[in-house]
């Protein structure tokens, strides 16, 4: 014979219908001797209905697009800390913009820029790190009619040697170890131009140059941008010596 | 889509198979998290938490059990980790220790229709917040998603016999809550629906 405390256990399993039929038996044959533990069980149904009867409440308008705007915020960050990483490995890098009216294709069989075009490359070393997730690939945006080329050169090579070759404006196409910047050309659609010597170059509109000063900043990797990229003007990126 | 297809590419990175799941869930996954921590805010809070551990270990469900009751305890160990972090209701109370005296719900008159109904919503949910977060996590388990003991078991990782009597302590102390505010039958689905002639009393979203 049971305590009427033993039964509560029972009572509870019984609103849930998790008994076997032995033990329903039993507590039927308590219920029917003890006021006690015959209220207890009617007022633990009455809660169990009340559960029941409880609507489920909208849920704000804005649960779901706030729960994918932080996962691609999360996603982002993860990118940059790669990006972060790769850059670690860097010596510096310049950027030189010449300010054209348009946009010309640079031509796969000559990789020296035009220099009346104003050409402009962006180069990296053939064996590049790809991004290890799909990102989507962005269409060149028409960003209205002026149209700024974009030149990058190195600056000083690993060793940190010196502003080499950048004076040498729109002749020169130079390397650089800084996959990261590669990756966000990648990832921005910047038109790919031609190869050669194991470089790879690209164009971008003014509209992408400014979304690339954003990212830079935004990564805080001591990029400075200097210049501005008005017709006929330049852009210098210069990564600090050691920052990280 | 199917569900399981969804959740199959969602694992593959794709964002806006899981934003369907989202939106499939976003309703009992918020009804949970307000239950569980009492408030609006704090259950959006607890609702996108959850959400976003879903999406961070979908690599690690593998399906043994389904994705709804993988979803609501992710949803419910949300709610417990972010009312400890918070240091809200019932965080304090450990599992074993509830014999702490809670102040009784203020004694008011039975009031009539939809507004005993309100009268009722707020009683059970001040009741819940008496309970530990554990207690209240496996009450709502099973009162709010129907999961069977067995299911709760699998999903907390706890063996049947504690999720059994884990249960039984819960509601004890609830109903304990409610005998403490005077009429209790005032409060009772059954004669609300007397007073009252609410046919819906058993509608189920």
């Amino acid at each position: 014979m049971k305590e009427c405390g033993e039964y509560e256990a029972l009572i509870s399993a019984a609103v849930d219908g998790a008994v076997s039929e032995a033990e329903r038996r039993e507590l039927m044959g308590h219920l029917a001797q003890c006021a006690a533990c015959r209220e207890k069980y009617e007022q633990m149904m009455a809660l169990h209905e009340a559960f029941a009867a409880w609507e489920a409440e909208e849920p704000p308008v804005d649960l779901a697009a706030g729960v994918m705007e932080k996962i691609r915020r999360e996603r982002k960050r993860s990118r940059r800390r790669r990006w972060q990483r790769m850059t670690l490995a860097a010596a510096c890098l310049a950027v030189v913009v010449l300010g054209v009216q348009t946009v010309r294709r640079l031509p796969a069989e000559s990789p020296v820029p035009d220099e009346d075009a104003g050409l402009a490359a962006y180069s990296a070393p053939d064996a590049v790190d790809s991004a290890d997730e799909a990102a989507p690939k962005a269409t060149l945006a028409d960003s209205g009619d002026l149209q700024t080329d974009v030149t990058y050169f190195e600056a000083c090579d690993e060793t940190g040697s010196g502003q080499g070759e950048a004076e040498q404006a729109a002749s020169a196409v130079l390397t650089s170890p800084h996959q990261a910047l590669l990756l966000w050309m990648e990832e921005n659609g910047a038109e790919a131009g031609g190869e050669s010597d194991g470089n790879r170059t690209w164009t971008i509109s003014a509209q992408q140059l400014e979304q690339l000063e954003a990212y830079l900043q935004e990564a805080g990797a001591g990029y400075t941008l200097e210049g501005t990229p008005a017709e006929g003007g330049s852009v210098r990126v210069v990564y600090e010596d050691g920052a990280e | 889509m199917t569900e399981q297809e969804l959740i199959a590419a969602a694992r593959r990175g794709s964002e806006s198979a899981f934003e369907e799941l989202v939106r499939l869930y976003e309703k009992r996954v918020y009804h949970l998290a307000l239950r569980m921590s009492g408030g609006q805010e704090d259950a959006l809070e607890i609702a996108q938490e959850a959400f976003l551990s879903a999406w961070r270990g979908l690599k690690f469900f593998r399906g043994e059990s389904s994705f709804s009751t993988w979803i609501y305890r992710l949803t419910t160990n949300a709610a417990i980790d972010y009312l400890r972090r918070e240091k809200r209701q019932g965080q304090g109370i450990s599992l074993d220790d509830e014999e702490t005296f809670v102040e009784p719900p203020d004694q008011r008159p039975g009031p009539q229709g939809q507004a005993e109904r309100a009268e009722l919503r707020r009683l059970l949910q001040e009741g819940l917040l008496t309970l530990s977060a554990e207690h209240r996590q496996v009450l709502l388990l099973r009162e709010l998603e129907g999961m069977s003991y067995e299911e709760i078991a699998q999903a907390l990782d706890l063996d049947l016999g504690t999720v059994k009597s884990r249960i039984a302590r819960a509601r004890e102390k609830l109903r304990k809550y409610f005998t403490s505010s005077g009429n209790f039958s005032e409060y009772l689905p059954s004669k609300v629906a007397e007073r009252g002639a609410e046919h819906e009393r058993m509608r189920r979203i």
